[in-house]
């Protein structure tokens, strides 16, 4: 009985939200009564809200000896997804939605890992299955449209970005990713709307230059792409990604010392960067430095890129 | 005085550009009557070539410049240098024709040279890319000249200047290299015809023997110019090119025809003869007569310029007959070869229409294989400036609008001839950058379109805090015990060592209100119990009857339910000899308020103390040797003198390890002696 007590008092504590001491009781509790097997999930409770995802496991596998349930599946699941263990997190999230069918955040983070493993069209099924089940959660729209951008659908991904819109979600990333795609699909004027809301709901989120550079790009404005790369470089000057596609917009400008610049700056950063050895190759090309183009294409190419057939030609010996 | 001073410095110093008022060249203007003479007279001579019918600007120079040194603040004689320069080498008229604007009189001077003046420095601007200040010399021209036609000239050029701006800023991926001196001569070098399946170029040059250097070329057929002559040179790669000579097979040809295009198989050259076209057939190393071809395809206007398509189904031609768009167009007709050497035309000449030819002049005309693009040059509204090479591709009901290639294969200089090579990433073109100065240039677009890679970011899920996670999964709720339920537990009593049964007395204690729940023995061969017990309680149970089993660190913990259940459960007794050291597992420590202090929980460690206490009651000849931490050994001990145990039944033994559990050793009474004794 004093076990018990033991247990049920750490269960108000955790009813309390206080963990620690909830952890004190729950292990006092199988002190007297190893076999308390609520006491072992209860503490795994305790040790995931405190991230202690190792010691959460351990409890979370004392408890399934004798039980098992779709919870505590499921918080093996985001365990082991902690501890970077995907597939075995992938596991449990199956094997909680086999035990409930209604656990849609189960299904969730099955999309999440398929997602982060590349395979989309299952990660959309995932998110699918979890908005069927509970369709209000703005997240679940906005990542099923992340995938949808993805794959290239940007009309699908369009629709489930507005939905999540429409449940709330404000954020700058959702914006900026609405003017992605709305630019994808050559709709400018909702592009440069969404970048501009974006830009208002945080000026900072440097990933919305990039889109506004890229929607002048789409119109091919390279002087105001310049300009806009530029103002995003001045929230974070070593970003990769806006320097290259400032030296591509350089070079539309036939500017190919600027663009030079911006290359070497981004294979200084990242001396593996496959698509700035390209365009570097291709601006020392249009500078008439045939001999570092082509050491540059190559370098491109033993990093995936695909030559076409007239740079092989042109850099045969 | 201080004026003559000065033109006196200018003189000797023999500075070239004028800053200042306008000096006229009269005689009281010049206090060296001498040089005043040397001016007139050069001045005279020079106009004599610069107002002739045929000018001969650059001999002129040679007289303006005399006087210029002698008088640099003449705005007329500054124009003049510009308008030689300007048809001769135009990147050296500006200083002059700049001077030329800073000392026009307005009241004095001919408005109409004022606008040319200022219409040639408008269009050096332009050459430069120097679009507003070329806009403004426009503007300036158009005020000094109110005629219809040069209005029109002006806004079309004011136009493409507003247009350049634009196009400039935006370059094509092209590059424009001048082939090598062997081939590009002082004189005009043009029209390179690719034959030998494209190894070799067939160009026109002016080169030897030239009594004038006016040039022949879009309207070389008008112009009675003597001595053209063809040249062939072979292309052993893109930057190396074989040597220069005359093409003897092309050396039968008057003076004035200009061969415009050779068939792609060499069987046939076009020929353009006093404005109307001539095919003639070409047998080895020798060419036949050329044969006028009939009409339409020659009119009473003229033709200027005619190539086959690869395929050899059509010729198409360049005429400014009645009937066209306006200006020069493009046209083309069919036909048929025919006992090998005789061509047959198709009746109608079509006018490949408007999206090709416009109001203002097409002309030269060449094809990929295939017909796949057509390649012009026009001197239309959207062309950067001068003739412009401009591209139309074909669909199923005749030629696209035609693109302009862009700067800089374009500029605001005269691009001409262009003959494109079968890949059309690459091509030869003729481009006059002076009025008599053409080149042959070799272009490579080099296919960046949308080629380069832009990068994006990697798009990051949104992801849920462990809030959000946990909202999902609850924790499990509190225990609710009914003691109405009786649970039946089963099993044996085993040795933990030999697992043989045990036969021992026990009593079963509820552990929350320590009153005896049972009472039994077990069988002595099967060591085997069943007990019904009220469920949702813990239970202690207490040995006795064998001396070999003193103590049981057993809690029997019963889970409540709702369900009559059974449960079995086999239970391990360790022997109680002097050697055993039984760890007391379930005695509870935990961290006190200072370092390092650890505190026995009384609460969580209730059930084994209630054991011991029970066993040593039970037992008069038992004692404990307490083993341990000394700290946690000693709170034990108290904790068991405070439940009523005889402080002579116990004894210590301290172990220096802070961590180690406490330990019991059960002695009986007699041993406790000798140990007694022994101290």
């Amino acid at each position: 009985m004093l076990s018990f007590n033991m247990y049920n008092t750490g269960v108000s504590y955790l009813k309390n939200n206080n963990i620690d001491s909830a952890l004190y009781c729950f292990s006092k509790s199988l002190a007297i009564n190893p076999e308390l097997s609520k006491a072992y999930y209860n503490s795994a409770y305790c040790y995931y809200i405190l991230r202690d995802y190792d010691n959460c496991l351990r409890n979370i596998d004392m408890f399934m000896k004798n039980n098992i349930t779709a919870d505590c599946v499921y918080l093996r699941g985001r365990c082991n997804h902690h501890l970077g263990n995907l597939e075995t997190a992938l596991a449990d999230y199956y094997n909680a939605t086999i035990i409930d069918g209604n656990m849609d955040m189960a299904y969730y983070y099955c999309g999440v890992i398929n997602f982060e493993s590349g395979d989309y069209a299952k990660a959309i099924s995932n998110f699918s299955k979890a908005l069927n089940i509970n369709g209000k959660k703005y997240v679940y729209y906005y990542n099923r449209g992340c995938c949808y951008k993805r794959i290239g659908e940007y009309e699908l991904a369009i629709n489930d970005f507005i939905k999540a819109l429409s449940l709330g979600d404000n954020s700058s990333q959702l914006k900026n990713n609405l003017a992605f795609c709305y630019m994808k699909t050559r709709n400018v004027r909702n592009a440069v709307k969404n970048v501009n809301e974006a830009l208002g709901t945080d000026s900072a989120f440097v990933e919305t230059y990039n889109t506004n550079g890229l929607v002048s790009y789409l119109m091919r404005n390279m002087k105001q792409m310049v300009i806009q790369l530029t103002d995003g470089l001045a929230h974070r000057p070593n970003d990769i990604v806006l320097l290259n596609n400032r030296g591509v917009a350089y070079f539309e400008l036939g500017n190919y010392e600027s663009a030079l610049a911006d290359f070497d700056k981004v294979l200084r950063l990242n001396p593996d960067d496959a698509e700035a050895y390209f365009n570097r190759g291709n601006t020392k090309m249009m500078l008439r430095d045939v001999y570092g183009a082509c050491s540059d294409w190559h370098q491109a190419q033993s990093r995936g890129i695909e030559l076409q057939e007239w740079i092989i030609e042109e850099c045969e010996p | 005085m201080r004026k003559l001073l000065i033109i006196l410095l200018l003189s000797v110093c023999g500075s070239l550009v004028a800053v200042g008022q306008n000096m006229e060249f009269v005689k009281y203007n010049f206090y060296n009557k001498k040089a005043y003479k040397e001016a007139m007279k050069n001045l005279k001579q020079g106009d004599k070539l610069f107002y002739a019918k045929n000018p001969d600007y650059s001999q002129a120079l040679n007289y303006f410049y005399v006087a210029q040194n002698i008088n640099p603040y003449n705005a007329k004689l500054n124009y003049k240098i510009g308008k030689c320069l300007y048809y001769s080498c135009k990147d050296k008229a500006k200083p002059y024709l700049f001077a030329a604007d800073g000392l026009w009189n307005d009241l004095t001077h001919d408005s109409l040279m004022i606008s040319e003046s200022s219409f040639m420095l408008a269009d050096v601007y332009k050459s430069e890319l120097i679009f507003d200040s070329a806009v403004y010399y426009f503007r300036k021209a158009a005020s000094y000249d109110y005629t219809h036609s040069i209005n029109t000239l002006i806004d079309k050029e004011i136009r493409q200047c507003l247009n350049n701006d634009t196009i400039t800023r935006h370059p094509e991926k092209v590059f424009v290299d001048l082939l090598p001196v062997a081939i590009n001569s002082d004189d005009n070098d043009y029209l390179p015809i690719l034959i030998n399946y494209n190894r070799g170029f067939v160009f026109n040059s002016d080169r030897k023997n030239s009594a004038s250097k006016k040039s022949k070329l879009i309207n070389f057929n008008k112009n009675k110019n003597p001595v053209n002559k063809f040249y062939y040179c072979d292309i052993i790669s893109k930057n190396d090119y074989g040597t220069v000579n005359e093409y003897a097979l092309l050396g039968s040809l008057k003076d004035d025809d200009i061969v415009t295009d050779i068939s792609f198989d060499g069987k046939f050259c076009l020929i353009i003869r006093n404005g109307d076209i001539y095919v003639s057939s070409i047998n080895g190393t020798e060419l036949s007569r050329p044969k006028k071809l009939p009409q339409p395809v020659n009119s009473r206007d003229e033709e200027s310029f005619a190539c086959f398509n690869k395929n050899m189904h059509y010729i198409y031609f360049v005429s400014d007959r009645a009937g066209g768009k306006g200006g020069k167009d493009i046209y083309r007709v069919s036909f048929i070869i025919y006992k090998e050497d005789n061509f047959r035309f198709s009746d109608k000449v079509e006018n490949l229409g408007e999206n090709v030819n416009t109001e203002y002049d097409e002309i030269s005309v060449s094809l990929l294989p295939f017909d796949n693009a057509m390649y012009f040059c026009s001197n239309r509204m959207d062309a950067i400036g001068g003739f412009d090479v401009f591209v139309s591709l074909p669909d199923e009901y005749g030629w696209l609008p035609a693109k302009n290639l862009g700067y800089p294969l374009n500029t605001p200089d005269d691009e001409l001839y262009y003959y494109p090579v079968r890949d059309s990433r690459h091509g030869y073109l003729t481009r006059r950058v002076n009025y008599n100065d053409a080149n042959i240039y070799r272009a490579e677009f080099v296919d960046f379109d949308n080629k380069m890679l832009i990068k994006n970011y990697d798009d990051a899920l949104f992801d849920l805090s462990d809030e959000d996670d946990l909202k999902t999964v609850s924790y499990e709720p509190e225990l609710v015990v009914s003691e109405n339920v009786v649970v039946s537990v089963s099993g044996r009593f085993i040795d933990k060592d030999t697992h043989e049964p045990v036969g021992v007395s026990v009593r079963v204690y509820d552990l929350n209100t320590m009153r005896i729940k049972a009472s039994f023995v077990t069988h002595a061969q099967t060591g085997r119990y069943r007990i019904p017990l009220p469920s949702g309680a813990d239970y202690l149970l207490a040995l006795s009857g064998n001396d070999d089993y003193l103590f049981c660190q057993k809690i029997l913990h019963v889970e409540g339910t709702t369900t009559p259940q059974s449960y079995e459960l086999d239970i391990e007794l360790q022997k109680t000899s002097n050697e055993s050291l039984i760890n007391l597992e379930n005695l509870v420590f935990v961290p006190g308020t200072t370092e390092g202090e650890v505190v026995l929980d009384e609460e969580a460690s209730f059930p084994i103390i209630a054991l011991i206490v029970m066993m040593l009651q039970g037992n008069d000849n038992v004692s404990l040797v307490i083993v341990g931490n000394e700290s946690k050994a000693v709170q034990f001990g108290k904790q068991l003198v405070m439940n009523g145990i005889s402080t002579n039944k116990l004894s210590y033994q301290f172990v220096d390890e802070p961590d180690s559990n406490v330990s019991i050793k059960i002695l009986k009474e007699e041993i406790l002696k000798e140990n007694v004794g022994g101290e």
